[in-house]
C-alpha cells in the first residue's frame, strides 16, 4: 500500500529524529488533523516531550497498528505488558505526551494505570507521589476527615 | 511524579477512580478537594463510570431474604454473579412505570409529566395484575405477561423505546405438569441475559440467542426474590449531602434526602439514593 509507506518526521525536545509510517503516526490524532491539514511534510518539532518518550509512544502506536487484526484479548494483554514496564515517573511524562499528541487509547490505558496505582492510598501519600503540598490547616484537615470517615476506612 | 501537573491530566486520572478514594482524596489540597465536589467533575466522573468495559461497573441491586432477614445485597453483573455486599438499608421505591389497562404509565422525571405507551395487541385488555414491567437495556422497558388460562408467561421486549411497533416477543414460559416451579423473570442483565428465579431459592441466567441456562449458586433463604435495579458510583450530589450525616453513627452515615430534591437534580430516568456515601442510581424511563 503506497499510503503506509509515506514517512513522517518526528523531532522531540533533546533533538532526536525519528521517521514514523503514516499509518503508525495518525494514531496520534493530533498529527493526524496536521497531515489533513497538509502541514506534515516537513519535521514536526515536539518541544515537550524527550526522545525516550516518544520512542515508547511510537512503539506503543505500532505495536496497535501492527495488532489491529488480533483478538481485543490478545491486544489487552500487550497493553498491560506495555504499561507493567513503565514506572510511575515515565508514566508521568507518557500521560502528557499521550495527551498533547492525543493518542486516547494511550491516555486511556495510562490514566487507569496511575488510577490502579494511586486507589489504595492515604493522602499524604498522595501528596508524596505528586509532589503537593498540603495547604489545609489542621483544622480544616478534622473537618473532613470527620464527614468522610467511611472513606478513611481502608479494609475494603 | 514532577513538579507540575496539568488540570486535564488530573481529571482524566481522577475520573477513574472508585468514589471511595475520591472523597478520602479530597484531604490531598484544597484544589484536589473543590475539583472533586465540582459540578462538572461529578458529571464527568458519572459518565466515565458508566462507559466502562462491562467487567468494571455494573451491579445489580437485589432484595431477598437471607439468614432469616429480608434486606438488599449487591451482587457484579458478571459471570460469577458474586454477591458484593449487603446493604445497610432500605433504599426507598419509587414505582415510575404502571400497568393501565391498555397502555404503559411513564414518568418523565425531567418534565415531571405522566405519559402513556400503549402495550402490543396481544397484551389489551389483560388483567392488569397479569402484567408487570421491566426495565430493557439501557432505555426502554420489557413487560412481562402472565395467562392464567392457558398456562403461559410471556417476556415482551420494546426493542425501540416509544415505538409501539417495536414490541417483541422474546421469550414463552409454558407451565408443564413436571415443573413444580415456574420459573420467574426478574430482569434482564447488562449482557442481555434474562435473570430468572427457578426455584424457591436459586437463581439462574438464561441466554435469549440459544436458550442456555446458567444456575448461579446463590442461596436465598426462600421466596421472593425482585430485582430492583443497576447501580452505579458517583458522587452526585456530593456539594449537597456531604453535611447530612446521622448523628450517632459518624463511621456509617446514611444520607437522607427528601426525594423531591433527588429527582429535580439528576437526569432523565435516574434516581439516586445514598449509602454510606455512596450514591445508587436506579435507572428507568
Amino acid at each position: 500500500m503506497a499510503s503506509t509507506l509515506k514517512k513522517i518526521i518526528l523531532k522531540s525536545c533533546d533533538g532526536k529524529i525519528l521517521e514514523v509510517e503514516e499509518a503508525v503516526a495518525v494514531q496520534s490524532q493530533m498529527i493526524k488533523n496536521m497531515i489533513e491539514d497538509d502541514c506534515a511534510n516537513e519535521e514536526i518539532p515536539l518541544p515537550d516531550i524527550t526522545g525516550e518518550i516518544l520512542s515508547m509512544i511510537i512503539e506503543y502506536c505500532k505495536m496497535h497498528v501492527d495488532g489491529e487484526n488480533n483478538s481485543n484479548n490478545e491486544l489487552i494483554a500487550r497493553d498491560a505488558d506495555f504499561i507493567t514496564r513503565v514506572d510511575l515517573n515515565t508514566l508521568y511524562y507518557l500521560i502528557v505526551a499521550a495527551n498533547f499528541l492525543n493518542v486516547k487509547s494511550l491516555l486511556d490505558l495510562t490514566c487507569q494505570r496511575v488510577a490502579d496505582i494511586i486507589k489504595g492510598k492515604s493522602p499524604e501519600e498522595i501528596r508524596l507521589t505528586f509532589n503537593i503540598k498540603n495547604d489545609f490547616t489542621p483544622e480544616e484537615e478534622e473537618e473532613i476527615r470527620k464527614k468522610n470517615a467511611w472513606a478513611f476506612d481502608y479494609k475494603d | 511524579m514532577s513538579d507540575y501537573i496539568p488540570v486535564e491530566v488530573i481529571v482524566e486520572i481522577l475520573k477513574r477512580l472508585p468514589v471511595k478514594s475520591l472523597m478520602r482524596f479530597r484531604l490531598v489540597c484544597k484544589s484536589w478537594n473543590t475539583l472533586i465536589s465540582h459540578p462538572s467533575f461529578i458529571s464527568t466522573h458519572l459518565q466515565a463510570s458508566h462507559s466502562r468495559p462491562p467487567n468494571n461497573t455494573p451491579f445489580l441491586l437485589l432484595m431477598y431474604d437471607k439468614n432469616g432477614r429480608k434486606n438488599y445485597f449487591l451482587h457484579r453483573d458478571n459471570d460469577g454473579f458474586d454477591e458484593l455486599n449487603q446493604l445497610r438499608f432500605s433504599p426507598f421505591g419509587y414505582q415510575t412505570l404502571d400497568d393501565y389497562n391498555n397502555a404503559v404509565l411513564g414518568f418523565d422525571l425531567s418534565a415531571e409529566e405522566f405519559f402513556e405507551i400503549k402495550l402490543p395487541q396481544s397484551a389489551i385488555g389483560s388483567n392488569p395484575l397479569n402484567l408487570l414491567v421491566k426495565k430493557y437495556g439501557e432505555s426502554s422497558i420489557a413487560l412481562l405477561k402472565r395467562d392464567h388460562v392457558n398456562d403461559l408467561e410471556e417476556l415482551w421486549v420494546m426493542k425501540e423505546y416509544g415505538v409501539v411497533d417495536s414490541w417483541t416477543k422474546v421469550l414463552t414460559l409454558a407451565s408443564r405438569i413436571q415443573i413444580i416451579w415456574w420459573p420467574k423473570v426478574l430482569g434482564f442483565r447488562k449482557n442481555g441475559k434474562v435473570l430468572l428465579q427457578v426455584d424457591d431459592r436459586e437463581m439462574a441466567s438464561l441466554d435469549l440467542n440459544c436458550l442456555q441456562m446458567e444456575l448461579h449458586g446463590v442461596e436465598v433463604a426462600t421466596g421472593k426474590i425482585s430485582l430492583q435495579g443497576s447501580y452505579v458510583e458517583s458522587l452526585v450530589l456530593l456539594d449537597k449531602a456531604v453535611n447530612v450525616h446521622s448523628e450517632n453513627d459518624v463511621n456509617h452515615p446514611i444520607y437522607s434526602i427528601d426525594s423531591s430534591r433527588i429527582y429535580r437534580r439528576v437526569q432523565l430516568g435516574e434516581l439516586v439514593m445514598w449509602q454510606r456515601g455512596k450514591c445508587i442510581h436506579l435507572f428507568f424511563r
